[in-house]
Formats: structure tokens, sequence, C-alpha cells
């Protein structure tokens, strides 16, 4: 009878590492010796136990929190990159340019005679004090990715509909009617993008059409801001 | 430190891994490179799991389990542009988490703690369910990772990379910066000391 096979020779038999005549001979001796026998097939049960274990153990819920929370900076700047470059695409397309100019001259086009008028005619108006202008802000109900994109849409329309409140005192209501129509058929659009996205939030298209009607209000609120008190 | 053969030898390892990337994975992965935390986040619920199994057998514990997935998927985020999709992410992000692993663990030859990774009321419970014969194998598998968690750092990860894992010798070699002659003798002692805590 020969020796007993040494733990290192009866695992590297497990692992499939002898080769040869050396791995015949530890073979056959795993098999006609009771003791190698059971050390053997207990080291090859223990390699399939540790091989069967779950592939996945539930990590604590908070790490999920953790992870966004120190990433979330980042995905801010990465954000305003990526729309920046989105807005060049979304521009790019003729059919949405053709869609986008539609809306805009709708929205604006009041605005633009306004400022027009004010250039070549002078005219004075009444003034009117009449109810704040909305901001269309809407509960945030968005995918988290676009809960901060919309804070910041909503700071600046704020920003801008609280500098329009100031000039309210001095505009006409004419004016005022004409810039909350504008303002109105922006916020459908936005309403309905919004919808549309929370129903499909993986959509970038949809995505990128709500973000391109907050772009479009801001500018709208913006140049209503900038209008002449006598409008 | 990793080499190219590692990606190749590891979709052949005794527990390969999808190798293409899952219906969808694409978009996400491109919405995430674009700043999209909720792809991301759906990216992390389909890997999350299984970075964190690698983390925790890795160093036995769960506290510091829950920081290297963390620095993990933070890594991975900070390199999502590297990612280009021939593989699947999960595979792509495992790969980023062994190296993390390593990395951290690497040379941490002092620590001694012993610690557990089923919680002790895991193991009541399944004890409480031993007369199911499924209970039996789920007591068998908590005793292993155990077992494991209790393992010398390095014995332990070697035995977790080459046993559960799948990698080979040198693919361990290379990144554990170890002789693969050391890496056997860890390996090996790592069963010897697993066999004598479950008394086989």
């Amino acid at each position: 009878m020969t020796p007993h096979l040494d733990w290192d020779v009866l695992n590297d038999l497990a692992d499939g590492r002898l080769e040869g005549e050396a791995g015949v001979a530890a073979l056959a001796h795993a098999q006609d010796c009771a003791e190698c026998r059971r050390t053997f097939a207990a080291v090859r049960d223990l390699r399939a136990q540790a091989a069967a274990l779950p592939e996945a153990v539930d990590p604590p819920p908070e790490l999920w929190t953790a992870i966004v929370a120190t990433i979330e900076p980042e995905a801010a700047r990465s954000r305003r990159q990526v729309k920046q470059s989105a807005a060049s695409r979304w521009f790019a397309q003729p059919w949405r340019l053709a869609a986008a100019a539609a809306l805009l001259v709708a929205a604006s086009s009041g605005l633009t005679v306004l400022v027009m008028q004010r250039a070549t005619d002078g005219a004075t108006s009444p003034v009117a004090n009449s109810a704040p202008l909305s901001t269309g802000a809407a509960p945030i109900t968005l995918p988290v990715a676009w809960q901060a994109a919309e804070r910041g849409y909503l700071e600046s329309v704020a920003e801008l509909a609280a500098m329009l409140d100031d000039q309210r005192a001095v505009l006409s209501p004419a004016t005022i009617a004409s810039v909350e129509r504008s303002l109105g058929i922006v916020d459908d659009a936005i309403a309905e993008a919004r919808a549309a996205l929370l129903t499909d939030p993986a959509n970038a298209a949809l995505a990128d059409l709500l973000a391109s009607n907050y772009r479009q209000k801001v500018e709208l609120l913006r140049r209503a801001s900038q209008l002449d008190p006598r409008s | 430190m990793s080499g190219p053969a590692f990606v190749a030898h590891r979709d052949d390892a005794l527990r390969s891994r999808e190798a293409v990337a899952p219906d969808g994975e694409a978009a996400l992965a491109a919405r995430a490179q674009g700043g999209d935390v909720a792809a991301f986040e759906a990216l992390y619920q389909r890997s999350g799991g299984r970075i964190f199994a690698l983390c925790l057998r890795m160093c036995g514990d769960r506290d510091q389990a829950t920081e290297l997935a963390h620095d993990a998927f933070v890594r991975a985020w900070e390199r999502l542009s590297q990612y280009r999709g021939e593989s699947a992410f999960g595979t792509w992000m495992h790969r980023l988490a062994v190296n993390l692993v390593l990395e951290r663990l690497r040379g941490d030859r002092r620590r001694e703690a012993r610690v557990t990774v089923a919680r002790n009321d895991d193991h009541h419970h399944l004890m409480e369910n031993a007369a199911d014969p499924a209970a039996s194998d789920i007591l068998d598998r908590v005793d292993l990772e155990r077992a494991i968690a209790a393992l010398p750092t390095n014995a332990r990860m070697v035995f977790v990379m080459h046993d559960v894992e799948g990698f080979r010798h040198d693919e361990i070699a290379a990144h554990m910066q170890l002789a693969p002659g050391t890496v056997r003798a860890h390996l090996h002692r790592a069963r010897q000391l697993l066999m004598r805590m479950l008394q086989r």
C-alpha cells in the first residue's frame, strides 16, 4: 500500500491541477484508499458547496441612499452637460425644430408684437394689477434624476416671474393678458410632457421635450420681464 | 493589478457571468453615462446584490462590505464613460469591484477580527425551520458563510476568489500580487481551516 496522498496533492487533484501520470496515480490511490477517498470527497464537497453559494446577498437598504448622496452633485453637473448636448441634438432634428418653432411662435408672438409696437409708436397704456403670473410649478414626483433638474428650472422660473410681477404695476392689461396667454401655452406643453414622462420615465425623448419646454418658459419670462414699462 | 486576459478568462470561470448585456441595459448605461441617476439606480438594482455578496465574502464584515460596495458603485459612476457596452454591465461592475476590494484589502495581514456574516437572528430563524428539508441546505450555507468570514484575510480572499467566484490561480496571483505557489498555499490552508470549522 502506498502512503496516503498529502493534503496539497488531494487539493490539486480536486482542482484538476494534477496532469499526466501523477494525476492518474493520485486518482487511483484516492479510489483505492478509504481514508484518502473520504478526504478527497470532502474537498470536492466543500468546493461544490462554495460554488453553490447564492450569487447575490441583499445589500442594506441604506447603501443606495449613501451612494446617491455621494454621486448626486456630480450627477447634476453631468446632467447640465447632457442637456446642452441634448438640446443641440433636439434642434438638429427637423420635425422637432418645426414643432418647437410653432410652439414658440405661438407663445411669444404676442410679446414680440408688443416689443415691436413699443419701439415704433411709443404708445402708453393704462396700468392693471391682476393676479400674479403662474409659475406653472407642479408637484415634484418625477424620477430622482429629474427632480434636481426640475428644481433648477423652477427656481429660474420663480425668479423671472417675480421680476415680471414687479413689472405688473406698470404694464398694460393687454400686455399682461398677452404674456399670460403665452405662458399658458407653454405651461400646457410642460404639463403634457411632464405627464407623459411620469408614465414613461425611461423615455429620453420625453425628458428632452420637457427640458425644452422649461427652457422656452424661462426664455418667455426673461423677455416679458424686459418689456418696456409703457407696454 | 489587472491584465487583459482576465476579462476573457473570467467568462469561462466556474461561475461564469453573462457576457452580453441584457435587454435594455445598454439604454440604461447610456442614460447613466449622461448623468441620469435613476438609470444608474436601475443598474444598481440589477447588480447590487452580487457586488455586495462579493464584498461581504471578501472582507467578512457587513459594515466594511457596505462601505466597499458603496465605494465600488461610486467609482463605477465616476468611470461610466469607460464602459463601452462590450460586456454586460454586471460583468464590468464585478471586475471593477474585485479590483477595488483587492486594493483595499491587499496586504491587510493585521486583521485578526473574527466576524460573522449571518446575524444571530438569521441563524435562529433558520434553526426554527430546520424541519423543512430545504432548511438543512440553508443551514449548511450559513455555516459555510460564517466559516469563510472567520478565515484569515488572505486565505479568505483566495478561497472566495477561487472556489466561490471561479477565478484561476494565475488570475488570483496577478490580482493579489502574490506568487502562484502562495495562492495555492492560501487556498489549501483555507480549505483545511474550513473543514476543521465545519468538522468534516
